[in-house]
């Protein structure tokens, strides 16, 4: 019963005034950030983090956190309207949301983004309450072994992402392991293909991808004449945006399973949000009975992916609150804002702190609470954003994404290079070449190089790490009977097209 | 007032000119660029100092994090600014020393820049996992001295402090071990609570709450004198390793060229600062200490600093980009 006392505590220092304030504030401005193409959580947090020095340290910590998660909800929101993602994971709900929105299902798409993201928040939340210690300890056993196969499930679980052609998808996946290549070699600091531009020496900037490939490229493609059809914004009511009982139904295990894989991914502190977002869309794609729905407009499409992004990003916050070890550059940078107020995170944090610790993730749930509110009766307003003549909201929007890329690293540079990548993404367009594998590629690529270079420095070059270690021996089971029943089923399919012409 | 002006004009032009005059200055905001990203270390060295300097200068002044090519963005940017004292720089030995020796940079380390004064020192740590056994310097050494590949360390990358460290210590020891680098320090700290690496010699402050719970054990530090938070863990040069200097410190620096008297100004500000309890306060609550020399004292040490770096980048087999 020791939790509930904790959770009541929690709870009292999450609804008195200034907390429930600030949480409020923090969500909102996410919310905010998410819309807007490439301008990230981490630069909204990095601006807000000055005025929190005057702020109590659990409330300075509501409101960045509230950035954070809030920016996971307004991600989805111009991602499904106009295939301009917010945030990077949103280029995935892009994938259906968007067919949706062309298909005159916006607000659908909308309700359905919002509320697999506060299921997936809310579940996440309570697996942190119950088993923040144990998962931390249990996600140090993940060294770079576990880590590569994991990515390599994914890449490989990920390779059919894409509608269409299936070479297509491999070609640009391979196009996107290349990219990811670029910059300084981590383990003997040899530069490739940096073309001694200083600007590449840490690799192209994944903002400058993600927003190049998605947003530009739909912005170039209107150019062309090829836009969605104009929606008459006078029909939509409230009713309009309330998926059937038949697809609440539909979207029900979807979200469940996107909240497990985002919540299990998010709370390892080497892979993110990104890649559980990608995996549950996979996972989403293999398990349907009709694959090829996918991309098409399928509402799953929707829900599994934003439940998994927002419970990654929730679940997140377990090894940097409970080992003091931040998963990426956004928690890295929560870490430095607690300690800067005097907390320090680490094994002993939730035994010393315990009203800090449940008062934060409790206003999660609050914040997430919050967000449901604040954005549903909204999307009607952001539906009606279809209705701003496209030569007004276009160049907005590339404006936008221009302070995007740059408010990341302060360069220049990465705006030619969102601009370069957007030509890119629109003949890719053009001919048919899917987006989302080349990202995908050019995510995972770099890190899979990584752990395993690092793995079989750890075990001294002996290869027995991968299937010595039981965790990554598991996945690795995996991987193999996912390529033996593809390399099965190709084989059966071969057999009867020979079979055909002797019969 | 027009024959002092006119005074200080004739002095101006027979000292052979400085443009702007260290009266005026500073007559408008100055801005620290750090290479490093916000929320590390350096992001709070440079914030806490900005409002204390400020304060004193009676300027605003400005932070702004211009991370990338491992502190080589941020450290062009200053040495191409004009020499005025309105742009400055979180220096380290990264941006004078190592960077320039191991990447193909478009300035020099040492004669692009003058030293304005050393702020603070993060001291590092030689750390291993509870869970190894290990207890002493002489056990590690000794596990070391089995075979060539006996004992892991970890970096926040090739060249890094702690890469050049762990040389230093190989070199004295007379061991070889396996380098393992990562990219940045949390991932390398996960690794050793996991027992995956076997030592490092890293930041102190992430590895705090660790040596707290006992997961990890201190086995040295590597700074002249001991850590107040640390206490207990005498120095590497208590344990026999002679000049084993090799903690993080952290230094402002202006453009070559900028006029004696505005460094004047410039590094008594920062001094000034620094001896403010509130402001080594803060500090000290993320483990950072305030480490204050003056401008010829930041100068002796980049001196000191080069000579021993680019013997350890020699040893260790690096080469240049």
């Amino acid at each position: 019963m020791d939790i509930l006392t904790d959770i009541a505590l929690g709870f009292h220092r999450a609804i008195s005034p200034d907390a429930l304030l600030f949480c409020f504030v923090g969500v909102t401005i996410g919310t905010f950030v998410g819309v807007l193409p490439g301008v990230g959580a981490l630069a909204a947090v990095s601006l807000c983090l000055p005025f929190t020095y005057y702020l109590d340290p659990t409330v300075a910590l509501i409101m960045l956190a509230g950035i954070f998660y809030g920016a996971q909800y307004g991600g989805s929101i111009a991602s499904i309207l106009l295939n301009v993602p917010g945030t990077v994971t949103a280029a995935v709900t892009a994938l259906d949301g968007n067919p949706m929105t062309k298909q005159g299902r916006a607000g659908i798409a909308l309700f359905t983004a919002m509320i697999s993201s506060f299921i997936g928040g809310s579940i996440a939340i309570v697996l942190m309450m119950l088993f923040t210690p144990m998962l931390a300890q249990f996600a140090l056993r993940f060294s770079s072994a576990e880590y590569f196969m994991i990515m390599l499930l994914g890449l490989i679980a990920a390779s059919t992402i894409a509608p269409g052609s299936r070479l297509k998808s491999f070609a640009m996946m391979a196009a996107g392991l290349a990219i990811g290549l670029v910059g300084s070699d981590l383990n003997t600091g040899t530069m490739r293909f940096t073309f001694d531009r200083i600007e590449l020496t840490d690799g192209i900037s994944l903002v400058s991808i993600a927003m190049g490939l998605f947003g530009v490229a739909e912005i170039l493609s209107s150019i062309g004449g090829d836009r969605p059809e104009k929606i008459d914004v006078g029909k939509i009511r409230l009713k309009s945006m309330i998926p059937s009982r038949a697809e609440l139904g539909k979207i029900i295990k979807p979200i469940l399973r996107g909240t497990f894989t985002g919540a299990g991914i998010g709370a390892l502190p080497g892979s993110g949000a990104v890649v559980a977002t990608f995996m549950a869309y996979a996972i989403e794609k293999k398990v349907a009975k009709d694959p090829s729905r996918f991309g098409k407009g399928a509402i799953e499409g929707v829900a599994a992916p934003e439940a998994a992004n927002n419970a990654s990003v929730q679940t997140a916050f377990i090894p940097t609150l409970s080992l003091g070890i931040p998963g990426d550059a956004l928690m890295a940078f929560m870490l430095g804002a607690m300690l800067i107020h005097g907390i320090v995170p680490g094994p002993r944090f939730i035994i010393e702190q315990p009203v800090i610790f449940w008062g934060l993730v409790v206003s999660f749930w609050i914040g997430n609470l919050m967000l449901l509110v604040l954005n549903l009766p909204l999307i009607g307003i952001w539906v009606r954003m279809l209705s701003i003549p496209y030569h007004i909201l276009y160049p907005a929007m590339l404006f936008f994404i221009a302070i995007g890329v740059y408010s990341v690293h302060y360069q220049v540079f990465d705006i030619y290079m969102v601009l370069a990548f957007g030509f890119v993404g629109f003949f890719m367009n053009k001919f048919g070449y899917p987006a989302a594998p080349l990202l995908l590629g050019f995510i995972l690529g770099p890190l899979m190089e990584e752990h395993f270079k690092r793995a079989l420095l750890m075990s001294r070059g002996q290869f027995d790490i991968f299937w010595e270690r039981p965790i990554s021996a598991v996945f690795l089971a995996i991987v193999a009977m996912l390529l033996a029943y593809s390399l099965f089923s190709i084989v059966r399919r071969q057999k009867n097209s020979k079979n055909r012409p002797e019969a | 007032m027009k024959l002092t002006a006119a005074l200080s004009l004739a002095t101006a032009l027979m000292l052979g000119a400085a443009p702007a005059m260290a009266q005026d200055f500073p007559s408008k905001p100055i801005t620290i660029i750090n290479p490093y990203s916000a929320g590390g270390p350096a992001d709070l060295i440079s914030r806490t100092l900005a409002e204390g300097v400020s304060n004193i200068l009676g300027q605003p002044v400005v932070v702004e994090n211009r991370t990338g090519a491992a502190t080589a963005i941020a450290a062009t940017a200053v040495a191409k600014a004009p020499a005025d004292g309105y742009t400055l720089l979180i220096a380290g030995s990264p941006t004078h020393i190592i960077v320039p020796a191991l990447q193909s940079v478009n300035y020099d380390g040492i004669a692009d820049f003058t030293p304005v004064a050393t702020v603070a020192l993060v001291p590092n740590v030689l750390a291993v996992n509870k869970k190894s056994g290990i207890t002493s310097i002489e056990q590690l050494v000794a596990k070391a001295k089995e075979s060539d590949d006996a004992v892991s360390f970890a970096s926040v990358g090739n060249g890094s402090l702690p890469h050049l460290s762990a040389a230093f210590f190989q070199i004295e020891t007379e061991t070889k071990m396996v380098h393992i680098p990562y990219k940045g320090a949390a991932p390398a700290v996960a690794d050793l609570l996991g027992g995956n690496v076997d030592m490092g010699f890293l930041n102190a402050p992430p590895l705090m709450p660790h040596f707290e719970s006992g997961d990890l054990i201190a086995l040295g530090v590597a700074s002249p004198k001991r850590s107040a938070k640390l206490p207990d863990v005498p120095t590497m040069e208590e344990l026999g390793f002679n000049g084993f200097e090799m903690s993080t410190w952290y230094g402002i620096s202006a453009p070559a060229g900028t006029p004696d008297d505005v460094v004047a100004i410039l590094t008594d500000a920062f001094g000034k600062a620094l001896a403010k309890p509130e402001i080594a306060e803060r500090l000290a609550e993320r483990g950072v200490e305030v480490n204050y020399m003056d401008n010829q004292g930041f100068a002796a040490l980049l001196a000191r600093d080069s000579d021993r770096m680019l013997g350890l980048i020699e040893s260790a087999g690096l080469v240049k980009q």
